[in-house]
């Protein structure tokens, strides 16, 4: 059953139309892909589902209930959060000062303790580091950091960001494991890469976005085929 | 769950202010009026560092609440007798002229009266960010400072207000200071306070993690329009006197100064900028009035220290925004002017 529905969204900035119409879905425990090359909307789509760009037209669906407009707060409650490119952990706070924010976003204000307890089962680096400011940990702690924060808030689809940028192959890998575990404990993932062989050989469907429209879906099989990959990534040119 | 209390982080800057406070105050008439007047433009600092040190959001418009908080204070304790005869307050309500409250809860009052205000003004203003909210909360001082100059049926208009009670004790305003500073060293460590600071680290993550900023800013702004206006009371208890320009320009540019150049983001910044302008402050005031410090008479103009104190900010924004603590808490062994 369709947990979380992307259906026609458009939106853009000023003047600028960004996106044109994109539709995705996702269910209970599914990894969805979102790869494409720069400036083909990525960030904007994820901008406009959390409420932080402005939609031009279309809906999003969480559970059945349209969330399209509401405030970026009301809509992590509503059980969707965002792990934004680059991390946006906040450098200046200790650790467990990042996970508390996190919090904030719960519905459930009483399993606080227990999904702090459940983000350092997932993350043990967060447990050693308690108390280190965040601004200090490596790249690849920041990132466990930002997952584990949204975490907290206990979100029924979990959407990320570039989650590889900066990061060194094993790190990555360490990382995607980590988000395999999430969406097998029921959460729907849904990530947005420029690494299009990462992320397709690991999601279960992999949506090429291009130019503001989603162009084709690519499968696990597909990770494995150069040609089609770069077909699907840069258009019929393979360029 | 996750508020620590760290013990020294808040001593250090309670010892500093009593320590100060015993040792300047216990000299003379003239050490006691420096030092309660210092404690009570401290009260002030704290409450811009609640709001404009933890948000990054910068505020004119806390004189408003130390305006509210010292005419509220002031009217119901200035004696019925006087306000009945007293040429400046002839158009007074007559409730007013009637109202007679101790100095214990007038504060109280003033506390009410500034949470009031900045809760209310909160509610429009929370909504503004950099250079808008600074020019709106300035708007909200000039209407303030009209409101109280131009108004002679709440208080004495352009006059002063007169015979305000003084405190009895000396330690009265010492412990009035540390109770704000344990309120705010609280509200700093608590949820609230934390989310707050994250939202100046970066306002645009903060949504995403379910944190409504203007709802955490309000908060603030209401709590430390309820500290200012206690800030403004004790001032004009300490002077015996309210005028509505002691609020105004002067008090904002001081208060504002003290706590950026002690380092806003921290309660230790507050306490030692508040310390540090107060005492450059006497020291320049002594040679303008040709006095003599450890026996040598220095002359300097008069304006100095305003001059000084202004050259100071700039200096301190140009090269040490964050203040000489950096925006850091007290921490022993810590190196306090480090570069």
């Amino acid at each position: 059953m369709t947990l979380f529905e992307v259906k026609d969204l458009r939106a853009g900035y000023g003047k600028v139309d960004v996106l044109f119409g994109v539709s995705l879905t996702a269910s209970k425990g599914e990894l969805i892909g979102i790869v494409g090359p720069n400036g083909a909307g990525k960030s904007t789509l994820f901008g406009a589902i959390v409420g932080t760009v402005g939609m031009r037209g279309g809906s999003v669906f969480l559970d059945g209930e349209d969330i399209s407009g509401k405030r970026p707060e009301d809509i992590v409650r509503l059980g969707l959060s965002l792990v934004p490119e680059g991390r946006q952990i906040f450098g200046g706070l200790s650790v467990i000062e990042n996970l508390t924010l996190g919090l904030t976003g719960r519905r459930d204000k009483h399993g606080e303790k227990g999904a702090l307890e459940r983000v350092h089962d997932l993350f043990p680096v967060l447990t050693t580091h308690r108390d280190h400011q965040a601004g200090m940990l490596s790249g690849g702690q920041q990132q466990q950091l930002a997952i584990a924060r949204a975490l907290v808030a206990d979100p029924r689809v979990l959407l990320l960001d570039e989650p590889s940028l900066g990061l060194s192959p094993t790190v990555v890998k360490d990382v995607f494991d980590r988000l395999i575990a999430i969406a097998e404990s029921g959460t729907a993932v849904v990530i947005v890469e420029q690494r299009a062989h990462l992320v397709t050989r690991l999601a279960e469907r992999t949506h090429v976005l291009r130019a503001g429209k989603m162009q084709a879906t690519l499968t696990k099989e597909d990770a494995a085929d150069e040609a089609k990959l770069a077909a699907a990534y840069f258009g019929n040119s393979g360029e | 769950m996750t508020t620590r209390l760290r013990l020294q982080e808040l001593l250090g800057p309670i010892l500093l202010v009593v320590a100060f406070s015993y040792a300047v105050g216990l000299q003379s008439a003239q050490g006691l009026l420096i030092v309660q007047s210092t404690l009570a433009l401290f009260v002030m600092v704290l409450a811009l560092h609640v709001f404009v040190g933890n948000s990054g959001v910068l505020s004119f418009g806390h004189g408003a609440f130390a305006m509210f908080g010292a005419f509220a204070s002031g009217i119901v304790t200035t004696p019925s007798n006087i306000k009945e005869h007293s040429l400046q307050l002839q158009h007074l309500y007559p409730f007013l002229v009637n109202l007679n409250l101790g100095m214990y809860p007038s504060l109280v009052l003033a506390i009410l009266a500034g949470a009031i205000v900045a809760g209310l003004s909160g509610l429009l203003l929370m909504r503004l960010n950099g250079l808008a909210a600074g020019i709106a909360t300035f708007a909200l001082l000039g209407v303030a400072y009209n409101i109280f100059f131009n108004n002679n049926r709440i208080g004495p208009g352009s006059q002063a207000l007169l015979a305000l009670p003084p405190f009895q004790f000396f330690e009265e305003p010492v412990v009035l200071t540390v109770i704000v500073m344990l309120a705010v060293y609280l509200f700093g460590i608590s949820r609230a306070g934390r989310t707050l600071r994250a939202t100046r680290e970066d306002p645009l993550a903060a949504p995403a993690l379910g944190i409504s900023i203007m709802r955490v800013r309000w908060i603030a702004f209401t709590l430390s329009g309820a500290i200012a206006g206690l800030g403004g009371a004790m001032f004009a208890h300490v002077a015996g006197t309210v005028q509505v320009q002691d609020y105004y320009l002067p008090y904002t540019f001081m208060t504002l100064s003290m706590l950026i150049i002690g380092g806003g983001a921290s309660l230790w910044g507050a306490t030692v900028g508040t310390l540090l302008v107060t005492g450059i402050g006497q020291i320049l005031l002594m040679m303008e009035q040709q006095k003599p410090i450890l026996g040598i008479v220095v002359h300097l103009p008069n304006g100095t220290r305003a001059i000084v104190i202004a050259l100071s900010l700039v200096v301190m924004l140009l090269w040490r925004s964050d203040g000489v603590t950096k925006g850091r808490e007290f921490k022993l062994g810590m190196p306090k002017l480090r570069k």
